[in-house]
């Protein structure tokens, strides 16, 4: 049994800890499976044996659990799992773990396993095993770690967390062996094949051995050289892009559905001299209204959500060096094909829009698209004139999140270990799209992914 | 410089010369043929890459034209731009980048008639930003090679444009395009890698990739063409510089100078064997002769510089031959001459030296004769008191006959009393007329030949009491020891001698006297230098003379 969700108190206490509190007292919601909005897909006909997903960037076994690329998340969603899962409602569903409870301060939390949980290996999950994986990743905020009892552990948190924090990657229950480059996660399918042959390759997740019969297998493929439209035309089953063309295209071929995926993304204007400014200027609705529907060419509006960065309980080492005379550059991650044209917007109206936001004349910017490496270096070192930077759009974790931007930009981080309010400027709001083959049937999440294998809770005997 | 070296020398420079003048001749010729080739190449070059220009400008302008039909036919970018129907929005500010890259240009984007830009294919995301300025430049040029500058993101670049206007609904859409002109876009101009095609704008210039800096050294020729200023739309002066490299021809003239420097060495080896050659067969009679002249010896016959060749050798060993002969004959009669002088003159010398050597003991008889005549008492304490004198001059006499049959006399150096040697010889110099004085000095006894001494103070002090004359005067004789050595001082009050006389008074056979020899200071002199001394001279007219004799110490004289 679940216990119930208990209201919000309401009050100036409750709404300052709104953000990273969480009930004194949760568990989670009885799911009614005949009414869920998060399922997607037409799963009228029989579910393949084999599920062809197609993989448009990298995957590395050495980030697993924690996914970096949108493939990576595609991926790792299905072969990990973590003590609960936030469902595209927002609502919190159990994963790892079927009960658990808070104490009132948001920092002790009890999680009871849901029975039956097993590695890929076959090796029964316990309290051990969860706390031997948290204990190995030096990142997560604890203070303590217990275990009240074989299957039921005790977390006390550095600082309040609200549940949704447990869905983070970061509390994946994994365990590490010489045999294999990937870690023995929990899912339903396990790594069983997994080949690279230069710009193309292939991994192949079986069904554990103790999975729910029906459970697919499903074949991960990446072709660097391929238009995602020719795989649409061959023997491909699931892909998610956030090209709208290809979007469009899926939808405008017989047996092919479209499913929009949770906002997860928005993209921000950070810039040297604006982190340091007394007093800078915010786009209006109407600039960033037009900003998504004519500069950026994806699933984009005006963005939504709450500024997580500015979350007040959240704080950094302290204050990053800055250049004195930044490059007069709009600098955004090469790769990234929504962060360039608003880079190119920014720099097109530089007279207008970006000298009002970084508070120095614009005039002369222009581009720069940067790889990995030099975009990873530039945002440390904040040595240009602005940069156009992807943030997750709604971190199951803010204060992960806020410590995990300040290390990527130490810049960024105020006298106070803050990022000020206006450090960041937010641009537009994105979305991906799942194109689905007539019957694939899948599981939204509201971290902007998809599940293609049953959930756990359907597992749950 | 030798006449080898010379003969050497002259055929070097009679070959190197004339090479030297063809070898100028031709660099200058191949240089002004070839610079006459490159022009013509050049301007034939600016012809076509004109023709180019215009033929790429045209063909920028019927892209646009056929886009100009295109347009009205697109509801899509009808809805979107007239309508302003939000869904085809998109496809508006798309519009323009699909065209460019179906119609294979670098820019493109419409405007409208406010200079508004609707869409933009280079740089997408330009939209709705104000830019008449470059429409309004183009459209002055016409259809004139223009370029203007364009935006993009990542920065400007410069395209070769025109301009093309279309209604839609009644509004005017202005369509400006161009292709990108960079380094690749002027290489493709010249079709050759070498030469090089420089866009020279007001503010910067942009080079064909093979050359950047290459109008340094080359022909150049100029294009004039347009440029629109982008912030005030105005066309101004531009123009591309065509340059020819001149690198072949300095390769040529290199070419040249190399193959002319080793004709050059190769002629000038050659020149310089035969001149060798040559000059070996020329000078080497010349060295026989000459060292034929080197072993001549006017006293030995046996040297001969007969030949037998008739040319110009043989004609000048003859006539040396004869030379030599001559100055044979003409020697041996000098030699004769001479021996007959030394004779002459050494018969002169004994017979001074003995009269020297008589004087004090006929002086000596006299005064016993007188003796003998008025006092016969004292004629034997007078002979004893002069004894000294004619024995002193027999020694001496004695000595100079040793001396003459040594023929050269041998110093016989010992100590020996300079006031002694003084009071000898004014004992045997005394007369009635002249006042002979003496000064002597303490320590006056030096390492020396007493003889040779006796000869320079007698020779001296006759001079000095004949100098006087029957009138007499004062002679003086001082002995002065000096820091190194000893000095002798003769001094008469006689009536001394001119600047002329000084100069002779030491030649032989020189004198002033009606009875003298000439022979007395010459004897003096050789005999001063024979002892290491010197011998100076004061004197002037009517005012005296002095003789200074300085001879080194005794410890110096023997070393």
């Amino acid at each position: 049994m679940h216990a119930p969700r208990r209201p919000l108190t309401s009050g100036l206490l409750a709404a300052l800890l709104a953000a990273c509190t969480p009930p004194a007292a949760v568990g989670p919601p009885t799911p009614d499976a005949a009414a869920d909005p998060c399922r997607v897909g037409d799963a009228s006909e029989a579910t393949p044996q084999t599920i062809r997903v197609a993989l448009l960037d990298e995957v590395a076994a050495s980030r697993a659990p924690t996914p970096v690329t949108d493939a990576d998340h595609l991926v790792f969603r299905q072969l990990y799992e973590q003590l609960v899962r936030v469902d595209c409602t927002g609502a919190v569903r159990p994963g790892l773990a079927g009960r658990w409870r808070s104490d009132d301060s948001g920092r002790r939390w009890t999680f009871a396993l849901r029975p039956g949980a097993a590695f890929w290996d076959g090796t029964p999950v316990d309290a051990a095993a969860m706390l031997a994986a948290w204990r190995a990743d030096s990142t997560l905020p604890l203070a303590d770690l217990r275990q009240a009892d074989d299957s039921t552990v005790v977390v006390v948190l550095a600082a309040p967390r609200p549940v949704t924090a447990f869905a983070d990657p970061a509390w994946s229950v994994v365990k590490r062996i010489a045999e294999s480059a990937w870690p023995l996660g929990t899912g339903a399918v396990w790594v069983a094949e997994w080949t690279t042959a230069g710009d193309d390759s292939l991994l192949q997740a079986i069904p554990v051995p103790h999975a729910r019969a029906g459970t697919p297998t499903l074949e991960f493929r990446r072709s660097r050289a391929t238009d995602p439209r020719d795989l649409i035309d061959r023997d491909l089953d699931v892909l998610v892009t956030r090209d709208p063309a290809v979007r469009r295209y899926a939808e405008g071929r017989a047996g092919w559905t479209a499913v929009p995926l949770t906002w997860d993304r928005v993209y921000g204007l950070v810039s040297p001299t604006r982190a340091r400014a007394a007093s800078v200027t915010q786009l209006d609705e109407a600039s960033r209204t037009a900003l998504a529907h004519d500069a950026v060419r994806a699933d984009a509006r005006a963005p939504e959500s709450d500024a997580w960065w500015e979350e007040p309980a959240c704080t950094s080492a302290g204050p990053g060096a800055l250049v004195a005379s930044p490059l007069r550059r709009v600098a955004f991650p090469r790769e990234d094909p929504v962060a360039r044209d608003l880079a190119d917007r920014l720099v097109a109206r530089a007279d207008a829009e970006l000298t009002a936001l970084t508070g120095l004349s614009a005039a002369g910017t222009r581009s720069v698209a940067l790889d990995p490496r030099t975009w990873a270096a530039t945002l440390r070192s904040g040595t240009e004139f602005a940069l156009v930077l992807p943030l997750p759009r709604r971190p199951l974790d803010r204060c992960r999140a806020v410590g995990m931007l300040v290390a990527r930009a130490p810049w960024l981080s105020g006298p106070d270990g803050r990022v000020p309010a206006t450090a960041v400027v937010p641009l537009v709001e994105t979305r991906a799209s799942a194109l689905l083959r007539r019957g694939i049937g899948a599981e939204l999440d509201g971290e902007g992914g998809i599940r293609l294998v049953p959930t756990t809770e359907a597992r749950v005997p | 410089m030798t006449f080898r070296a010379r003969l050497l020398l002259g055929a070097a420079a009679v070959a190197a010369v004339p090479l030297a003048v063809l070898a100028v001749g031709i660099r200058r010729e191949v240089g002004a043929r070839l610079t006459s080739q490159y022009e013509g190449r050049v301007a034939a070059l600016v012809t076509v890459i004109e023709a180019d220009l215009a033929r790429q400008s045209a063909d920028v302008a019927a892209r646009l034209a056929a886009l100009r039909v295109a347009l009205p036919e697109d509801n899509r970018f009808r809805l979107g731009a007239i309508q302003g129907l939000t869904a085809e929005r998109t496809y508006v500010l798309d519009y323009a980048g699909s065209a460019l890259r179906l119609a294979g240009l670098a820019m493109l984007q419409v405007q409208d008639s406010s200079g508004r830009i609707v869409s933009s294919g280079h740089f997408r995301n330009e939209f709705d930003r104000l830019d008449p300025a470059p429409v309004r430049g183009l459209e002055a040029v016409g259809a004139r090679a223009a370029v203007v500058r364009a935006r993009a993101p990542e920065g400007e670049f410069l395209a070769l444009a025109r301009t093309d206007a279309v209604r839609l609904a009644g509004r005017r859409f202005t369509l400006v395009g161009g292709v990108r002109v960079d380094s690749t876009f002027l290489g493709d101009l010249t079709r050759d890698p070498a030469v090089s095609v420089v866009l020279v704008l007001p503010d910067t210039t942009v080079s064909s990739g093979t050359a950047r800096a290459a109008v340094a050294d080359a022909l150049v020729d100029t294009l004039p063409m347009w440029f629109v200023d982008p912030g005030t739309g105005d066309a101004v002066a531009a123009h591309l510089l065509v340059a020819y490299p001149l690198a072949p021809l300095a390769a040529l003239r290199a070419s040249v100078d190399r193959w002319f420097l080793v004709a050059l060495a190769v002629t000038t080896a050659v020149v310089l064997l035969l001149a060798a050659w040559l000059a070996a067969r020329i000078s080497r009679p010349l060295r026989d002769l000459a060292g034929v002249a080197e072993g001549v010896d006017l006293e030995r016959g046996e040297v001969t510089f007969a030949s037998d060749r008739r040319d110009e050798i043989g004609t000048l060993a003859r006539l040396l031959g004869r030379m030599v002969t001559r100055l044979r004959t003409d020697a041996a009669r000098l030699r004769d001459v001479e021996r007959r002088a030394t004779l002459g003159e050494l018969a002169r010398q004994v017979n001074h030296d003995i009269r020297n050597g008589l004087a004090p003991i006929r002086h000596v008889f006299r005064h016993l004769s007188q003796v003998a005549a008025q006092d016969p008492a004292t004629l034997a304490s007078v002979y004893d008191e002069r004894r000294a004198t004619v024995e002193s001059g027999i020694a001496y006499l004695e000595n100079l006959a040793g001396n003459y049959a040594r023929l050269h006399p041998q110093l016989d150096r010992r100590p020996c009393d300079l006031n002694a040697i003084l009071q000898e010889v004014a004992a045997g110099v005394a007369t009635d007329t002249v006042a002979l004085e003496i000064v002597t000095a303490e320590a006056a006894t030096i390492l020396t030949d007493p003889l040779v001494v006796r000869r320079i103070l007698e020779n001296l002090t006759r001079n000095a009491i004949d100098a006087l004359g029957p009138r007499g005067g004062r002679v003086r004789l001082t002995v002065e020891r000096l820091a190194e050595g000893v000095r002798l001082r003769v001094t008469d009050t006689g009536p001394g001698m001119t600047r002329a006389e000084l100069d002779r008074a030491f030649e032989a056979f020189y004198t002033t006297k009606p009875v003298g020899t000439g022979l007395g200071l010459a004897i003096v002199r050789r005999l001063v230098t024979d002892l290491g001394g010197s011998l100076t001279v004061e004197t002037a007219p009517g005012r005296g003379t002095t003789f200074c004799i300085d001879l080194p110490a005794a410890a110096e004289a023997g070393a």
